[in-house]
């Protein structure tokens, strides 16, 4: 079963999920739902470690290949002497394997970012639309149904204005 | 408590209502206004198919003067683009509680203006369906790109900055097109559905998206300097008199943050009158950025006098050729830049009542972009009429076909900007309310005073 509890502030959003864990319900069941951050630990931790940054530094190395290669082959399959120049030299090489470094590592956080947050996404299917306008959502996976009455009650209690529920099984 | 706590609800409710209040259903001046845009943008595409089919004949350019006002609108417009992603990065990283109302405008200003900027080196060409030359493919001529001309560079930097500030301007967008998605139905409902990715707000989408917000504005920042730099270098890497010089980069980039902290103040006095946003967008933001202005007006200023000076002691004979010239033929030009970027915009932006108007600093910031162009112009004309060989020396107009197409890329850029504020929130919402949140007002001593939650 699940649960999506709304409440209209921090404090009583905070005093919701300490019932809850006093509950013994477990903190990785419990998620919040808001329309703004909320500095990590307000209401719940999520001190999991992000590896969407290694897309950012593969796409670097990734666009810092691409952009040496592009730069040097180009160079050697097109020998063009230019004012006395190496033809394969190093500051126009190392301004093309620069851009195409930040270009690659800029796209790789970003689709790194959404990998990771699509991956990691908790398996929540309740929403509401109240919390696009400040509101803020508990919601509680993965409730057993004698439990379901008293923890509706206890969030009821601890000022949650509105809670749905799903059936999954 | 309860109904404090109604108050507040209601408080969020209406601020998204009026944080969004310009993708309402369109008036009928905004259709007047869009169509007066779309008439100069077709005036311009009209003057565009001329010089297409006449070639560039039709525009002023010519020997030896073959960069005009094609290459300045690029300079001036890459340069516009600059202060939007680099304010709001840079304040993003500083933790400026303040930058929260500016930043969306801010970041759109940088797409639309580097989309225009990048439009002009392609007219330049004159032939812009042979444009694919420059890609290195191996085409059937066996042609391939010269990575030791900064030409090349500037397309590979544009490109990137492109993408760049595209991806920095969705990524904040993010969590507002939820809230946009959650107010709408039918199809724009699927529309924006699509664009949220899936946005619920989970604590863990926020952590994972304020890192990654940080990191990307991080990144960004060193590219947007090396953008105007290699623009910079176009110039800087020849040797034509009056541009083979090592400062300009830092000349160029201050410049470039210069007109684009002022374009900022323009789009938030615009945001405040059209769509009623004086609320969020308050007179401490225009205050804020007066200071910013003041201080980038005189790093402007001081590298123009080092430039000058180092010009003036050497008296080296083309270079001084090129400064008199400049005096003299287009001196009225170089007195509106100087007095437009130096000579008011420093001794007014020092008083905090004109930072606080909002009629002069629209003035000041309107009267420094007009200066900064004035400024691009001066750079790409006069070394270019007056070079190393006295009979080739010549001059250059812009014709009508430049001009034209001039106006049609500033109705442009307000064309893509009216068309953004209608489909897509022009405020970052949930970063206004971050800040709000994040702040409180404390009792200290007699008096009250504001208190920031620093958050991550």
């Amino acid at each position: 079963m699940e649960f999506l509890a709304l409440f209209n502030n921090i404090e009583s959003a905070s005093k919701g999920i300490e019932e809850l864990v006093k509950k013994k319900i477990p903190e990785e069941n419990i998620t919040t739902l808001s329309s703004v951050h909320l500095p990590d630990g307000v209401l719940v931790k999520t001190c999991d470690k992000a590896w969407y940054k290694w897309f950012s530094v593969a796409g670097g190395v990734i666009g810092a290949i691409f952009g040496f290669s592009l730069a040097t082959v180009t160079a050697l399959l097109y020998p063009l002497y230019t004012g006395d120049k190496a033809i394969i030299s190093a500051y126009p090489v190392g301004i093309i394997t620069y851009e195409f470094t930040m270009l690659c590592a800029i796209l790789g956080a970003f689709i790194g970012m959404v990998l990771e947050i699509s991956g990691k996404r908790p398996k929540i299917s309740l929403y509401d639309t109240d919390i696009s306008d400040g509101m803020i959502g508990i919601s509680i996976t993965d409730i057993s149904k004698k439990n379901s009455a008293q923890i509706k009650t206890m969030l009821k209690k601890s000022g949650a204005y509105k809670i749905n529920l799903e059936d999954s099984q | 408590m309860a109904e404090r706590e109604a108050v507040n609800k209601m408080d969020f409710k209406s601020a998204n209502t009026e944080m969004l209040l310009s993708m309402k259903k369109p008036t009928r001046q905004w259709y007047i206004f869009v169509s007066f845009l779309g008439a100069v943008i077709l005036w311009g595409f009209i003057a565009w198919m001329i010089q297409v089919f006449y070639g560039l004949g039709v525009t002023g350019i010519n020997r030896p003067v073959m960069w005009g006002f094609y290459i300045t609108n690029f300079v001036f417009w890459v340069g516009l683009s600059h202060s939007g992603t680099l304010v709001s990065a840079i304040l993003r990283l500083s933790h400026a509680n303040w930058r929260r109302p500016i930043l969306r405008g801010a970041e759109a200003m940088t797409v639309f203006a580097i989309l225009v900027g990048g439009m002009f080196p392609i007219l330049h060409t004159g032939r812009p369906w042979k444009i694919y030359y420059l890609l290195p493919i191996p085409s059937s001529l066996g042609l391939w790109p010269n990575f030791k001309s900064p030409l090349p560079w500037d397309s590979i930097a544009i490109t990137t900055y492109i993408i760049g500030s595209c991806t920095f301007l969705y990524l904040g967008m993010i969590p507002d097109l939820a809230v946009v998605r959650d107010r709408s139905n039918g199809f724009r409902k699927k529309i924006y559905s699509i664009l949220a990715i899936g946005w619920k707000g989970s604590a863990h989408e926020w952590s994972l998206y304020s890192k990654t917000s940080t990191l990307m504005a991080a990144l960004i920042i060193p590219v947007a300097v090396s953008v105007h730099s290699i623009v910079s270098w176009d110039f800087a890497m020849t040797l034509v008199p009056g541009w083979h010089s090592t400062i300009f980069a830092p000349y160029f980039v201050a410049g470039a943050i210069f007109s684009g902290v002022a374009a900022v103040i323009i789009l938030i006095i615009a945001l405040r009158k059209f769509f009623y946003l004086e609320k969020y967008l308050t007179l401490d933001h225009l205050d804020n950025m007066g200071k910013l202005l003041l201080v980038i007006a005189l790093f402007w200023s001081y590298l123009y006098f080092a430039d000058v000076l180092t010009i003036w002691y050497a008296h080296k004979p083309i270079e001084w050729e090129v400064f008199t010239f400049t005096g003299k033929k287009y001196g009225l030009l170089l007195g509106i830049m100087v007095i437009g970027n130096s000579l008011i915009t420093i001794p007014s932006l020092c008083f905090k009542k004109v930072r606080r108007s909002p009629s002069a600093m629209l003035l000041i910031s309107l009267l420094v972009n007009l200066s900064m162009f004035i400024e691009r112009f001066l750079i790409v004309v006069p070394p270019l009429s007056h070079r190393n060989i006295p009979f080739v020396w010549g001059s250059y107009s812009p014709s009508w076909v430049e001009i034209s197409i001039t106006a049609a890329a500033f109705a442009g850029f307000a064309m893509l900007f009216t068309l953004f504020s209608k489909f897509l929130p022009i405020m970052a919402m949930t970063d206004i309310h971050e800040g709000t949140m994040l702040s409180s007002k404390d009792k200290f001593g007699r008096t009250t005073v504001n208190k920031i939650i620093e958050g991550e």
